[in-house]
């Protein structure tokens, strides 16, 4: 009796209802991964650029294991013709390491840590049915992410020929008929400034850059589905110029300026027939590190090689002059999916280059990579993914490759 | 009867076994009964931005260029950090920056709590750093999410509350709509601001009112490290007691006529430890005392509002209190407390002469608003330094800072607020003047 009338009081407790405006979403992902690098060595060692110390210690295959959370949780709003999302996410610091010279491969693999990372923070205003208005933090519109490569939360094949200019705080406007078979985006960014190759410096001067004008990205969509057949394709392009300000530190009646420009132009289709979706990138620009397009690659090779010097342009205060870079870059990717439970998928990427600077193309390789891998979903909401895939970063100095595998799990909700 | 073999081995009988049972059960229930209870009322709120702005800067140097007062050495003049490394010339800056809140409230019986999520730049990396030039930082700050409020309040009475956690401490007295960059750039020149803090709050207010409060905190006390060039010590701060902080505030609120008023004040104590560790009786002991009070007040009268705040105080940044300025121009000088040598040359023993810092600060913001969707805002700041040690006093130059804005409410929920102000840091070597504009665009949930 006294169950019974302690279960009726539960079920008359007042339960307050929850806002209906706003909902929460997340995935988490753990990974595991071992990864066999090797490093191309030719001639001596430029301890002027690298030093020896460095390198040394990288000359043999190795085999490095690492396991790692990986994963976004976040809130969305809405309210009448407003929709806001904050999303969380928890990754590799990739960037931490990225200007610090005495970063190297398995040193860096030890040193990633897990942070807190913003991805979105941005509100959205459909002013018309045609018409939207973007403010805040979200992926840019040249983003092509057609590969679901899992290794190291699936950031690595994005600079295998994925045109991937990430997430920044931008002002967007949207325009597309309200079927959504054609959209076209345009935004506003902040421009992206480097230092550049220390090489070229002179010890006089100190480098930075001057903004005056944001950064311009765009791209035109079609989008089709019918029946067992769809198409999804979009070209984008983006353009950026800044200032380039060599300040003389001992006199500074010399300070110098120039321009820089930065522009990528790109293409994406993804396919669907049947079981079958195949997808292709393609794009081209100058200066893409510059520009701020995702290059080098998850281990930060390039930070001590001669590798990333085709994505950045370089200044030569003798002539005065200012040295770019171009680089040419594709992908081709096929996911074979017979049945919910099960999927399976293959990528290959291209990087090729070229810069003003003879010295640096000289140095330059092409970057070849490649993945497969197979995926089973249990319970609709969970991926267990096993990969294999290799990266090739030519054969010149401070160069080399690196084979992994090892899989992910992955919990949506 | 129960049938026990011996201590470790027993067999309950079905009647004392079905008494456990409805024990688990009824200790089950209620636990759910109170998690359901204390898990039925959530509410999640946001509120994002994002502003763009362009800055233009200017430095001033004379013929010693190179000759510049380093901050990170504090006793002598340092020929090797050099502001030349910035450009004579107006230059620009064009930044896209995120901000605002998030955050989820939970309500349960006389409890509330809050966690709350914030978008801002990692201001203090770079603040304190004494040879960062101006446009690295604007270029090297980040974007991070914070924890900002973390905190539970118990309203015990209908007049007392005990709040624990990280919030506001009582001393915060902002009040301008300054919109550049984070929203909270007054809050170096003209108001009281010290970033949310761990604390236990004691509140006592008016039950029929909101405008009548008093507050009394007990605040973790925050430390700053002397920098100076003599490597032979180290310096670390001890703490004993926490930092305790009152205000007292009130005021009216009608249709036509407002006014409200606070005054605050804070104090803390905490020992700076010089220590030779090559020599360990050669270690001094120091107190630094670090205090503020100020008052803020404010009036409406139709469309018209009016808020004037004023505060001083000694050893301010060692404080918490939000000093320098958003630009990396680090006015320091006037708000930590400095040992020196009593001349000018490198001393290897102890005691050196210790120094307070001393500054006053005065902000006023006036707001118009003739309409719902229409609102004007203009602000001026100013903060004069002094300092025991005369060679920083005699080179602070009174720091003068202005805005004006207009915000218009678009929809109820879009603002946009365009901007214009600047922040003139004095004709000092090294220090300089920012003119600003851009716009600020977000909407609220």
């Amino acid at each position: 009796m006294r169950m019974r009338i302690f279960l009726a009081m539960m079920f008359a407790l007042p339960l307050s209802a929850m806002a209906a405006d706003f909902d929460f979403y997340g995935t988490i992902q753990m990974d595991a991964w071992w990864i066999r690098m090797e490093r191309f060595y030719e001639g001596t060692i430029d301890t002027s650029i690298n030093g020896d110390t460095v390198f040394k210690d990288d000359s043999i295959p190795v085999v490095t294991s690492s396991l790692f959370p990986e994963g976004k949780f976040g809130i969305k709003f809405n309210k009448d013709r407003f929709s806001g999302v904050v999303e969380f996410g928890i990754h590799n610091n990739v960037y931490r390491g990225l200007l610090a010279r005495d970063v190297f491969t398995r040193e860096y693999l030890k040193k990633r840590k897990n942070a807190l990372t913003l991805r979105k923070w941005y509100a959205e205003c459909n002013l018309t049915d045609f018409f939207t208005l973007t403010v805040g933090q979200t992926y840019l519109p040249g983003c092509f992410i057609v590969s679901n490569q899992a290794f190291f939360g699936g950031n690595s094949f994005l600079n295998s020929g994925c045109l991937y200019t990430g997430q920044h705080p931008m002002f967007q406007i949207t325009l597309g008929d309200p079927d959504g078979m054609f959209q076209g985006k345009l935004a506003f960014c902040q421009s992206d400034t480097f230092s550049l190759a220390a090489n070229e410096a002179n010890d006089d001067y100190k480098y930075v850059g001057e903004t005056k004008l944001p950064k311009i990205e765009g791209s035109l969509g079609f989008k089709l589905e019918k029946g067992i057949f769809s198409v999804d394709t979009r070209v984008a392009g983006g353009f950026q110029k800044y200032g380039f300000v060599g300040m003389n530190r001992v006199i500074p009646e010399k300070e110098a300026r120039t321009t820089v420009e930065a522009f990528v132009l790109g293409f994406t289709g993804a396919f669907k027939v049947w079981w079958f979706s195949p997808s292709i990138n393609l794009f081209y620009g100058k200066n893409l590190g510059i520009y701020g397009v995702y290059v080098g690659d998850a281990f930060r090779w390039w930070q001590e090689s001669d590798y990333i010097r085709i994505f950045f342009p370089s200044f030569d205060p003798l002539k005065n002059k200012m040295n770019n870079g171009t680089a040419l870059e594709m992908n081709a990717v096929l996911n074979i999916k017979p049945m919910d439970l099960f999927s399976v998928e293959g990528g290959i990427g291209y990087v090729t280059g070229d810069h003003d600077n003879a010295a640096f193309s000289h140095l330059w390789n092409p970057q070849v990579s490649w993945y497969g891998q197979t995926t089973f979903t249990f319970f609709e909401v969970l991926d267990i993914t096993a990969e294999l895939g290799q990266y090739v970063f030519g054969p010149y100095f401070g160069g080399g490759r690196y084979l992994y595998w090892g899989t992910a799990m992955t919990a949506e909700f | 009867m129960d049938t026990y073999t011996n201590r470790n081995q027993y067999t309950p009988n079905k009647s004392l076994r079905s008494g456990i049972m409805k024990k688990v059960l009824f200790t089950f229930a209620l636990f759910t009964l109170v998690t359901l209870t204390i898990a039925a009322d959530v509410d999640v709120y946001g509120k994002l931005r994002l502003g763009t702005w362009w800055v233009r800067s200017e430095r001033f140097f004379d013929d010693s260029i190179g000759l510049i007062f380093d901050t990170s050495s504090n006793n002598s003049i340092d020929t090797s950090v050099n502001y030349a490394s910035d450009s004579l010339s107006p230059f620009y800056d064009n930044t896209f920056v995120p901000s605002g809140y998030a955050g989820v409230l939970f309500k349960a019986n006389q409890f509330e709590g809050c966690v709350e999520f914030a978008v801002l730049y990692s201001l203090y990396d770079v603040e304190l750093h004494g040879n960062t030039t101006t446009r690295y930082i604007l270029q090297k700050r980040k974007y991070a999410p914070i924890v900002n409020k973390w905190f539970a309040t118990w309203h015990m009475t209908d007049m007392l509350s005990l709040k624990f956690g990280q919030d506001y401490t009582p001393t915060t007295t902002l009040k301008s709509n300054k919109a550049l960059w984070y929203e909270l750039e007054y809050a170096n020149i003209g108001a009281i601001y010290s970033e949310p803090k761990p604390m236990f709050e004691l509140s006592i207010h008016d039950p029929n009112s909101s405008l009548f409060e008093c507050k009394v905190a007990a605040v973790k006390t925050d430390t700053f490290l002397f920098l100076d060039d003599n490597l032979l010590y180290d310096h670390t701060g001890e703490t004993k007691v926490p930092k305790l902080e009152l205000s007292v505030s009130g005021g009216f609120e009608g249709d036509i006529f407002g006014i409200n008023g606070k005054l605050v004040g804070g104090f803390q104590r905490y020992s700076n430890v010089t220590f030779n560790p090559e020599k360990v009786k050669d270690s001094v002991r120091t107190d630094v005392d670090c205090f503020v009070f100020g008052a803020d007040v404010g009036m409406k009268l139709g469309m018209v509002g009016l808020q004037v705040n004023m505060f001083t105080g000694q050893n301010m940044g060692p404080y918490g209190i939000l000093v320098g300025d958003p630009f990396g121009f680090h006015q320091l000088d006037p708000y930590m407390q400095v040992y020196f040598p009593k001349d000018t040359q490198v001393h290897d023993t102890m005691p050196w002469e210790f120094f307070n810092s001393k500054a006053t600060q005065l902000g006023v913001a006036a707001i118009i608003k003739p309409t719902e969707w229409l609102k004007v805002e203009g602000g001026f700041g100013m903060a004069l330094g002094n300092h025991e040690f005369k060679a920083w006093k005699d080179m602070w130059e009174t720091t003068i800072s202005w805005y004006i804005q207009s915000e218009l409410k678009i929809f109820e929920q879009l603002l946009v607020t365009p901007e214009l102000g600047q922040y003139n840091y004095g004709p000092r070597i090294g220090f300089g003047r920012r003119l600003y504009w851009g716009c600020l665009i977000g909407v609220d949930f």
